[in-house]
């Protein structure tokens, strides 16, 4: 049983243009503007029962079984519970008579697995109704007023993921090389996700558990000692996970909902979760003619260099709401990482590449900066190449304010193999009363990457804190390239 | 044995209730819709609510959907969101859409929250149906701008408490009328005729439920009724034209005898200032000299005055002064005229000035009376009296002979063109003009005229997609 309690109380004072500073901040009413202080009150609990049985048979056959009910004071009030149970059976080949004296297998196990999750990692209060106050003006009378805030949720309940899991693990010649594989299996259901809701309502969001998505895929790592004589070795570490995303079922019998301002991402049956949605850039309208004879399918007012578009629904009319289709996914289709470590007497060198594979960003970035406008700030290749009488081409439209919708224009393919890491360093030979080891080391990160992405940076995800809105590039900060000398003495 | 079993089990049991209390939420430092309606200050204070969110809703957004889109505004290309309202260009994923039909929604919201939970609070009966009634007009007032641009819209008259249930369908215009008409008549039952307390001035009267409503009922064509309310308005002597058309508007004048309802605007802070000044300014001066706006009256409206109406000076002008240095600025190459009907000279901050919106004033209400008069039976002496009012103020006074003279002698058909053309220099750019031609039947023929491209279709305003797209129900206004 475990209980936890975490209560917040925070105020908030300020005090603005002072005669001068030496006094400190002690007395804030010395300052001549002094703005209005907020405070506020936050607290939240959390109460949990767990029990846990493992039974080992034969020292081969192993049985864990674990069952917890937790409550968490974020869910309404009648849903503050969950309950999670996990199984796991594990069975050590190795141990078994019949592989005992065998000399390539070293150790093998399989394993099973299943067991259900809860997430609570939402804001609190969020099932509760909320009223703020501020201020108005009437015949120039400063006024105070309330207003209903947020809506209502008394639903609100746990996210559960259930997992299934079957692995083996083995290794041969005497553990010189080990693999792992895994495959997996993974519904989350009552997903809890921030959706939009019609104005209708008087609020243009609720949180709610909305559905079920479904990941699955495999993982498979090795170490190797490749070499390992005379005083060199080398070794190898090396993991790929391939996962596929999706949204297997909305609440209330929904098929789709939007997500973003601009409700530039979808989340639709069938779907990975949060796919970029917009309409299709279909190159340039290059000359006047071409645009008369297009009629309903350019957009009104279209000139030679302007963006055109794919008719998705077939209806003959380009229309910039139901011509939008769903335009890829920002999650990846595998990710990789392999390390190799060197050493010969005193050197050592690491080397860590690292892959992502399948993804596509939406570089948000050059549509601020690449969307034509001559007024506002524009990237140099995008004014040098840009659509001219004198220049034609299907690569960037011509230079205008044109007002360019969320569309694959922007969207990318985001794959990249990075060099994430390489470290060189030596083993200084000297041993002196005073100095046990001397290490010496150069090390560098980022150094490389190989990616066709246009933007600073492929490894970008500028809404972090959203789980729908996934490989926006909205002027992300990109890793900076380090290098490092160091040393590591010990006395 | 028995000891440590019984310890165990109280233990078990003081922790079980010390559990059930640390899992419930008791919010300290916001209200819920439990304790938000409790006291007679609560009452007031939702319905300042209320009417703070028609700031989202008036302003730079009417100006657009109904000036802009009318023959009398066009923008600079610049502004690209209200070019494409001026040229008919527009599709449903037009922001300004959303905004409005969001703001609108929001605050039918509120207003539907302040009309369920106030009449439950203990306190001064005739305060309290005051509340609710200023509720009632301020939803009304919502919903009778929402059917006029969109026709048939969700028809919401109370509190959302569901969020699974949330996809609805428009209702027939003609249902959503009846409920204007039934929360305009409920308003103007209990609400006051004036407010004398300077920090009540500018909420709802009951003349301003009637002036809409007269206008409510000549959009419906019921000319009885709307000539009736009009009359009912200029028979109370609250209102009187200003003598001079230039007065009507200065920020000092604001909440004159000729406002009646008037979105609230001030300098007291930046932030509750009207972006209104500078959108029409030749020059803007906060802090320094700015560009002019993006909205400029069109040649189409400038050329109809004629000689010697006074109110072209204020309407139109083709010079600004800065007011810091005394600077004569002319419009540049790519700009228009400006209009001083908005000019503040000390605003507060970029697109932040103290002119309130005015949603309806006086003199709309006497030319209202004289078009529902001339409906129901010809220009009569009233219906001459109420639009020559208008007339002789405009030339500067009764007797003077120059500039717009007093009508006489016309048909029905021309007295009607006469009024619309009236609406026009009289109340350009206060967010009417559409309305008053989709009205009086005369949108496209009109655009037509003054070389605007137009087309049935524009006869309704598509349903933002944004919307749409979170609430399957709806269905798009055909052409879009």
């Amino acid at each position: 049983m475990t209980f936890q309690r975490n209560r917040e109380v925070r105020n908030f004072t300020e005090a603005q243009d002072f005669p001068n500073f030496s006094l400190g901040a002690a007395n804030l009413g010395l300052g001549n503007r002094l703005l209005a202080p907020t405070g506020s009150i936050s607290q939240w609990g959390l109460a949990s029962y767990l029990g846990r049985v493992n039974y080992r048979l034969r020292d081969r056959y192993l049985f864990t079984l674990t069952g917890r009910i937790d409550g968490s004071s974020r869910f309404g009030a009648n849903n503050k519970y969950g309950f999670f149970p996990s199984g796991a059976f594990a069975w050590r080949v190795s141990d078994e008579p019949f592989l005992r004296d065998n000399r390539v297998f070293s150790d093998v196990k399989f394993r099973l697995s299943y067991g259900i999750t809860g997430n609570d990692g939402i804001g609190l209060y969020n099932s509760l109704s909320a009223y703020g106050t501020g201020r108005m003006v009437l015949n120039d009378q400063e006024q105070l007023f309330i207003e209903a805030s947020r809506i209502a949720n008394p639903d609100l309940r746990w996210e559960k993921t259930a997992q299934f899991d079957a692995g083996i693990d083995f290794s041969v010649w005497n553990n010189r090389i080990q693999f792992t594989a895994d495959y997996y299996v993974k519904t989350t259901s009552d997903l809890l996700l921030s959706v939009e809701l019609p104005a209708t309502t008087g609020f243009t969001s609720v949180l709610r558990n909305v559905g079920s998505v479904e990941n699955r895929g495999f993982e498979l790592g090795i170490n190797s000692t490749n070499i390992n004589s005379g005083g060199f070795r080398w070794t190898t570490n090396g993991n790929v996970s391939f996962n596929q995303n999706k949204v297997t079922k909305l609440a209330d019998g929904v098929s789709q909902f939007f997500v973003g301002s601009e409700s530039e991402v979808v989340v639709r049956v069938g779907q990975p979760l949060g796919s970029f949605y917009g309409v299709q850039f279909d190159g340039i309208w290059q000359t006047a003619e071409d645009i008369k004879a297009a009629g309903a399918l350019a957009v009104p007012g279209s000139l030679p260099g302007a963006p055109r578009y794919k008719d998705v629904n077939g209806d003959g009319v380009y229309n910039a709401s139901s011509d939008r289709t769903v335009l890829g996914s920002g999650l990846p289709r595998y990710i990789f990482g392999i390390t190799n470590n060197f050493s010969y007497k005193g050197f050592d060198v690491s080397v860590f590449l690292q892959g992502v594979q399948g993804n596509k960003i939406f570089n948000g970035t050059f549509r601020q900066i690449g969307g034509g406008d001559p007024g506002g700030g524009l990237l140099q290749d995008f004014y040098d190449n840009a659509w001219r009488t004198t220049r034609p081409s299907n690569q960037y439209v011509a230079l205008r304010q044109w007002t360019i919708p969320v569309s694959d224009y922007w969207v990318e393919d985001g794959s990249f193999v990075r060099l994430k890491n390489v470290s060189v360093g030596y083993q200084l030979p000297i041993k002196t009363k005073f100095l046990k080891r001397a290490r010496v080391y150069v090390s560098g990160q980022n150094l490389l990457t190989f990616t066709k992405y246009r933007g600073y940076d492929p490894e970008v995800n500028s809404d972090f804190n959203s789980n729908t809105l996934y490989g926006f590039d909205r002027f992300a900060y990109p890793a900076s390239r380090t290098f490092t000398v160091g040393g590591n003495f010990t006395f | 044995m028995k000891l440590t079993a019984s310890l165990l089990l109280t233990t078990v049991l003081l922790a079980l209730v010390g559990c059930e209390k640390i899992l419930e939420e008791k919010p300290e430092s916001f209200f819920e819709e439990g304790n938000s309606f409790q006291t007679a200050r609560d009452a007031t204070s939702s319905i300042n609510g209320v009417y703070n969110r028609l700031r989202g809703v008036y302003n730079m957004t009417i100006i657009n959907l109904a000036d802009v889109s009318g023959e009398e505004l066009e923008v600079n290309p610049f502004n690209a969101e209200a070019r494409e309202i001026d040229r008919n260009l527009f599709t449903s994923g037009l922001d300004v859409f959303d905004r409005f039909y969001t703001n609108s929604y929001v605050l039918i919201d509120r207003a539907n929250r302040v009309i369920a939970n106030v009449p439950k609070i203990a306190m001064d009966t005739k305060l309290r149906d005051q509340v609710v009634g200023e509720a009632k007009f301020v939803r009304a007032l919502a919903y009778f701008n929402l059917v006029r641009a969109f026709g048939d819209v969700p028809l919401v008259t109370s509190p959302t408490a569901d969020v699974v249930n949330v996809a609805l369908s428009r209702t027939a215009a003609t249902e959503v009328y009846q409920q204007i008409v039934q929360d305009l008549r409920d308003a103007e039952a209990v609400l006051p005729l004036r407010y004398t307390v300077a920090s009540e001035i500018g909420r709802a009267t009951s003349g301003a439920a009637k002036s809409i409503l007269a206008k409510v009922y000549l959009t419906l064509k019921d000319y009885t009724n709307a000539a009736a309310k009009a009359k009912e308005v200029i028979d109370s002597k609250v209102y009187t034209l200003v003598p001079n058309y230039r007065d009507v508007f200065p920020p000092e004048r604001k909440n004159g005898p000729e406002h009646i309802f008037s979105v609230q605007y001030s300098c007291l802070l930046a932030s509750y200032g009207s972006p209104m000044a500078e959108a029409f300014a030749i020059v803007f001066t906060y802090p320094v000299q700015q560009a002019g706006g993006t909205y400029y009256p069109t040649p189409y409206h400038v050329n109809s005055y004629q000689p010697g109406d006074l109110r072209k000076d204020v309407n139109v002008v083709t010079q600004g002064v800065n007011p810091q240095t005394g600077a004569i600025i002319r419009p540049g190459a790519d700009q228009g005229p400006g209009s001083n009907k908005y000019w503040d000279p000390l605003a507060c901050g970029r697109q932040q000035a103290r002119n309130n919106f005015m949603v309806i004033r006086y003199a709309d209400v006497l030319l209202m009376y004289a078009e529902a008069l001339n409906e129901l039976s010809g220009p009569t002496a009233d219906a001459y009296a109420a639009i020559n009012s208008i007339r002789a103020r405009a030339r500067g006074g009764a007797a003077v002979t120059t500039g717009p003279q007093d009508l006489k002698g016309l048909t029905k058909e021309q007295f009607r063109d006469a009024v619309l053309q009236e609406r026009s220099w009289e109340l350009c750019f206060e967010g009417h003009r559409r309305w008053d031609l989709l009205r009086t039947g005369k949108y496209i023929e009109t655009l037509t005229k003054a070389g605007v491209p137009v087309s049935e279709k524009n006869l309704l305003y598509p349903i933002p997609q944004n919307e749409i797209d979170v609430n399957p129900a709806l269905k798009q206004n055909p052409g879009y």
